[in-house]
């Protein structure tokens, strides 16, 4: 692509390289996929937890994008609209990757092993700890408790937008919230016992 | 003390979704509740420490070979007018289509029906389609016929790929227990057009 066509595109609305792409231009939709595909990875990495799987996945998510951008009304943006493509791949891959997994596995991921929190002297390394914890507890959540739980808590998404999104009613996104975040809690509970008297109050 | 409830409004009220009334009702429960209040509090830390944005840093090496190898993909994709049938039926002739199939379910269910009681909800939307998915579902190609025109019509109104992901699930004459309210009250809207017309 000469210079002066990588300024164009840079310079172009996400409208106009949406209105391009829906020709034919490969270039346009190369530039829309360059905008988004950092934040579309960390949305699947949420996810998926790996790497690679988040890599085929991203990768077929701009491939249907692309395939179905004929049918893209605009009345979203376009980052909405391969967002749910994403989150829809993501929830697809679950379901398949739950069907294959061993029960005796699904269930020592879901229940836990319960084994006791060591915090670690300094601060920092706690709140790690914690993260690392939570991140295992996040992906340890059942669908559809999980996928609820990335959209508003990790994308900052009101319950009628996840409920949209997961074609399911605002309220049912308020009651997984609640049965995730009870899940998640009894899966820190030891790290919460051990460091319940320096919990700030927010 | 277990307080459900307020549990519940607690993790709303974490998602901003809690109304006013309901936020005053429940910070006068945490002022005399220690349950609840050790409750909101580790939510809260949860919440903080999931907010944290989680830097997944790849080299811009990486990057450049995601784009390469997805614009190889992207060019060896067959031309448009490869693409089945499906995709360029137009909503009017699908509707008609699916009309045509529901009135003739319809017909079946109520000749079937002859001499005994109808049940109540007989002639719900969702208790048609049930119908329909039992009246078809021995015929192969009336139900992929019957579904097609089914996604096709909602192709137009709603987010083609995710209908076509959720199609690959709930393939057959099921297809409607995937849909949400929105596109089944869609659904029965424009069936009821054609049928009128």
């Amino acid at each position: 692509m000469s210079n002066t066509m990588n300024v164009l595109m840079s310079d172009a609305t996400d409208e106009k390289l949406v209105e391009w792409a829906k020709k034919g231009n490969l270039e346009a939709y190369a530039e829309l996929v360059r905008r988004y595909r950092e934040r579309i990875y960390q949305t699947i990495f949420r996810f998926t937890r790996s790497h690679h799987d988040t890599d085929d996945l991203a990768q077929e998510t701009f491939l249907q994008g692309f395939k179905a951008l004929k049918h893209f009304n605009q009345r979203s943006s376009f980052y909405t609209w391969i967002f749910r493509i994403a989150v829809n791949q993501c929830l697809n891959f679950l379901k398949k990757k739950k069907s294959e997994m061993m029960m005796e596995e699904y269930k020592e991921n879901v229940l836990g092993n319960g084994r006791p929190f060591s915090p670690a002297p300094d601060s920092e390394a706690m709140v790690n700890e914690l993260r690392a914890r939570l991140d295992e507890a996040v992906a340890s959540l059942p669908e559809p408790y999980k996928s609820s739980f990335i959209m508003v808590v990790f994308q900052g998404m009101t319950h009628a937008e996840a409920a949209r999104i997961l074609r399911c009613s605002g309220k049912t996104v308020s009651w997984r919230m609640h049965k995730a975040r009870k899940m998640i809690q009894a899966r820190l509970r030891f790290y919460f016992n051990e460091v319940s008297n320096e919990v700030p109050k927010i | 003390m277990k307080c459900p409830k307020y549990e519940r409004w607690i993790s709303d009220a974490l998602d901003g979704s809690v109304s006013e009334k309901r936020r005053k009702i429940l910070e006068g429960h945490l002022a005399q509740c220690p349950d609840c209040r050790a409750y909101h509090d580790r939510l809260s830390r949860i919440q903080v420490e999931a907010s944290r944005p989680e830097e997944i840093k790849l080299s811009s090496h990486y990057w450049e070979g995601f784009s390469a190898r997805l614009d190889q993909k992207l060019r060896s994709l067959k031309p448009e007018a490869e693409q089945g049938i499906l995709r360029r039926l137009g909503w009017r002739w699908a509707w008609s289509g699916a009309a045509v199939l529901l009135a003739a379910a319809l017909g079946l269910i109520f000749l079937r029906n002859q001499g005994r009681p109808l049940e109540n909800d007989v002639f719900s939307f969702e208790a048609c389609l049930d119908r329909l998915g039992q009246e078809i579902g021995e015929d192969v190609k009336l139900e992929d016929k019957f579904t097609s025109l089914i996604i096709s019509s909602l192709g137009e109104e709603f987010d083609f790929a995710g209908l076509e992901e959720r199609w690959a699930i709930f393939a057959g004459p099921f297809i409607w227990e995937s849909l949400s309210d929105e596109e089944l009250e869609f659904v029965e809207q424009e069936t009821t057009k054609e049928i009128k017309s």
